[in-house]
């Protein structure tokens, strides 16, 4: 079962991969055949979990139906994997002007695109109250330089997850309320009880891209900082800080101390191997799998005396400028992120909606332990940073962590960092 | 009379002869045709549009937007220490596995070549990594090399050596890299060598015998020398090889941990797709071409002269 579904998304992707060129006809003819005058519109996006592949699946056909002879969209889903593989698919898109109309993105890429302007603004075709019904964060993410480029298809959050069982036999009762969130501090005294036994005190690393900048630079921000300036002009001064070598030397004191798995096993917590998880609201689908794992949510552990934050960002949807259909591409990104779209994706995923008026019909968020998610979502989160030069400062940044987890001097490593995302900055975006 | 008819048919036949000549080398040409335009779009093409983006700033995002900036990328390049870091690992990977593949590849060739009964299961064992897509087994070696419960751990810990970091360390990485690559391809060579061997006359081998050669001095003075040509043939595509390494750092290690691992492969790939600094890759690559065309030639020469 599970292994055909895995051949059909293999030959999907493969698919995908080849029809690049061909579905560029289909929109520059006339599109004659079959659907009449329909214009035919492509849509990109990285393949997901299951249900959410299905719930993408299950609005596009109705969107599709709701259109029917005046617009169709098919949807590719490419394999990302645990790299870059998609945004690669993207270059080589632009490069060769074959992208598709409507293009699913990781947030941080925004800027990136926006400024390559590769995606269009959007702004003319939301109404101001229509975009006002997105959580902040998504205005924020999809926003550059004053305009608005690609709205979220939900929010996501990083919490901390622990195991009852586990917590139980050692007395740790893990915080329910904000203003009482463990610190750092706390978090490493419960690692350090539950480290024992081939069970680790936490299971931290996702992978070791993306990943790492989502989660860790929150440490920064926890400690009065980022990894660059507002602007995002510079690194200098804001990666390499004294705040962020502390929070840097705090992951590095976990790995000396091994209380965490640098190269975990995907399931490391579900099956009871570690007593705490840092993952999101997308892990939740999956504890359904093992029934004999008792789990409860509490907040991202915070600086010591610090700000209580937690990372939030998701991936959103544009419009490509090599579309020819913008007008149309455009109302399938208000489909597809229109009230029902995130409720229903929300409820599929468990993630959090990415509309407020979708928000609001969620219930569960109002108890235990989405509540937990909610408050982070809507309070204390802060989006990654908006800078075009991101594919750098997220790939130096994720690479100087593994590092540094691994044994490096700081430091030096976050000097590197700074170093060369100035650098890159100035020769590439400075005016 | 009879001379010039001579000459007539002489002549006559020339004729024949250089049509028929013309004919043969028009098919041949035609023959060779689709295999020379598609080197020329896939190869030369793509090869001379890198030296020309190699003087240009090329945002791969901003395709419309390339301008000249003459040698500033190269200028750039010999002052980055990450390239130096990347050519340094790429030699060094390269000095090591060339040597040490062929040697393996030719013991197992030696192994698999004699009578021994399970011969076909070892030239299966041997061969079967070879097939297999380097992408899945770098990801099962990540598993195996895992520092707390992989595989090659556990058999460590077995003989009472603690845990290793291997991928996790900047003094090891490379070197289980190394370890890995070999095991991998030396069933390629293994091959080769495999069909090498079989080639040999059988009759150096008896008349060497009643001469009463050992074992040894056969190996020494008829196998070895023998197999001199697919020697060079093994070396000069294994060196290809080691320079382009790319799939088992980017998949395993992703050039880190501390640079250890990257090399100018993935060092092109990082600039030119992730950071899409086309420009600057281009300028990379073709350094990096002029690097591998110096190593093929001064090997031929080394190889030749001997």
């Amino acid at each position: 079962m599970k292994k055909g579904i895995l051949l059909s998304l293999l030959a999907l992707s493969l698919l995908a991969g080849c029809s690049g060129g061909g579905t560029q006809n289909a929109n520059s003819g006339s599109g004659g055949q079959g659907e009449g005058s329909a214009v035919e519109l492509t849509f990109w996006r990285p393949q997901a979990s299951e249900v959410e592949d299905n719930v993408y699946v299950k609005r596009i056909e109705e969107f599709n139906q709701a259109n029917k002879g005046k617009i169709h969209v098919k949807m590719e889903v490419i394999t990302r994997g645990n790299s870059f593989a998609y945004e690669d698919k993207i270059n080589a898109a632009v490069a060769s002007h074959t992208l598709p109309d409507v293009l699913a993105m990781d947030g941080p890429n925004i800027a990136n695109y926006a400024a390559s302007e590769i995606i269009i603004p959007l702004d003319e075709y939301f109404s101001k109250e229509d975009l006002d019904d997105f959580v902040p964060s998504i205005l924020q993410q999809g926003s550059y330089q004053g305009k608005f480029y690609a709205p979220g298809l939900n929010e996501s959050s990083v919490v901390l997850f622990y195991n009852k069982k586990i917590m139980a036999e050692h007395g740790i009762t893990p915080p329910d309320k904000i203003e009482n969130a463990w610190t750092w501090d706390d978090w490493y005294d419960v690692m350090k009880k539950t480290s024992k036994d081939g069970v680790f005190g936490t299971n931290m690393i996702n992978d070791k891209g993306e990943w790492m900048t989502y989660a860790f630079e929150q440490l920064w921000i926890s400690g009065g900082t980022d990894i660059v300036n507002k602007e995002g002009t510079t690194a200098e001064g804001f990666v390499n800080s004294p705040q962020g070598v502390e929070a840097a030397e705090f992951l590095q004191k976990l790995a000396n101390d091994k209380l965490f798995n640098i190269d975990p096993k995907p399931t490391e917590f579900e099956e009871g191997k570690a007593a705490t998880k840092l993952g999101g609201p997308w892990n939740i689908p999956g504890f359904k799998n093992y029934p004999d794992l008792e789990w409860g949510i509490t907040y991202f552990p915070k600086k010591p005396g610090g700000v209580q934050t937690a990372p939030s960002g998701s991936w959103a949807v544009g419009v490509s400028a090599d579309s020819k259909h913008p007008k149309e591409a455009a109302e399938v990104i208000k489909w597809i992120t229109n009230k029902d779209s995130s409720t229903q994706l929300a409820r599929a995923i468990s993630m959090p909606a990415s509309r407020k008026s979708a928000f609001e019909s969620l219930t569960e968020y109002n108890e235990l332990p989405l509540r937990i998610i909610k408050e982070q979502v809507t309070g204390v989160s802060h989006a990654r940073p908006v800078t075009p030069a991101y594919p750098v400062l997220t790939q130096k940044f994720a690479e100087a962590l593994t590092d540094i987890m691994v044994g490096a001097d700081v430091k030096k490593s976050l000097d590197n960092v700074a170093s060369t995302y100035d650098e890159e900055y100035k020769r590439n975006f400075a005016e | 009379m009879m001379q010039t008819a001579l000459h007539a048919h002489k002549r006559e036949h020339i004729s024949t002869f250089s049509r028929q000549k013309r004919r043969e080398t028009l098919v041949g040409y035609s023959f060779v045709t689709p295999a020379v335009l598609l080197l020329i779009f896939f190869l030369v093409l793509p090869f001379l549009l890198a030296v020309v983006f190699g003087f240009t700033k090329f945002n791969l995002l901003r395709p419309d937007k390339i301008h000249f900036t003459g040698l500033d990328n190269y200028k750039l390049l010999f002052t980055d220490g990450l390239f130096y870091k990347s050519l340094w690992n790429t030699l060094y990977f390269t000095v090591i596995v060339v040597p040490v593949q062929s040697g393996v590849a030719l013991m197992l060739a030696l192994l698999v070549n004699n009578s021994l009964k399970l011969r076909n299961v070892f030239r299966i064992a041997y061969f079967s990594p070879v097939v297999t897509s380097m992408t899945v087994i770098a990801i099962l070696w990540i598993s195996l090399y895992n520092p707390n419960e992989g595989l090659i751990n556990s058999a460590l810990h077995f003989f009472g050596i603690s845990n290793q970091p291997f991928l996790r360390s900047s003094s090891q990485a490379m070197n289980s890299i190394i370890f890995m690559s070999v095991w991998q391809a030396a069933g390629y060579q293994m091959m080769i060598f495999l069909a090498g061997l079989q080639g040999i006359s059988k009759d150096l081998y008896e008349a060497s015998s009643i001469d009463g050669a050992s074992k040894l001095q056969q190996l020494r003075y008829i196998t070895i020398p023998s197999l001199y040509n697919v020697t060079v043939f093994v070396l000069t595509i294994t060196t290809i090889q080691a320079v382009k390494l790319f799939v088992q750092p980017y998949i395993m290690t992703n050039g880190g941990p501390e640079n250890s691992t990257r090399t100018l492969a993935l060092l092109i790939y990082q600039q030119g797709f992730q950071f899409r600094n086309a420009g600057y890759a281009s300028a990379i690559s073709v350094i990096f071409f002029l690097i591998v065309v110096l190593i093929s030639f001064s090997m031929k020469k080394f190889l030749r002269d001997k």
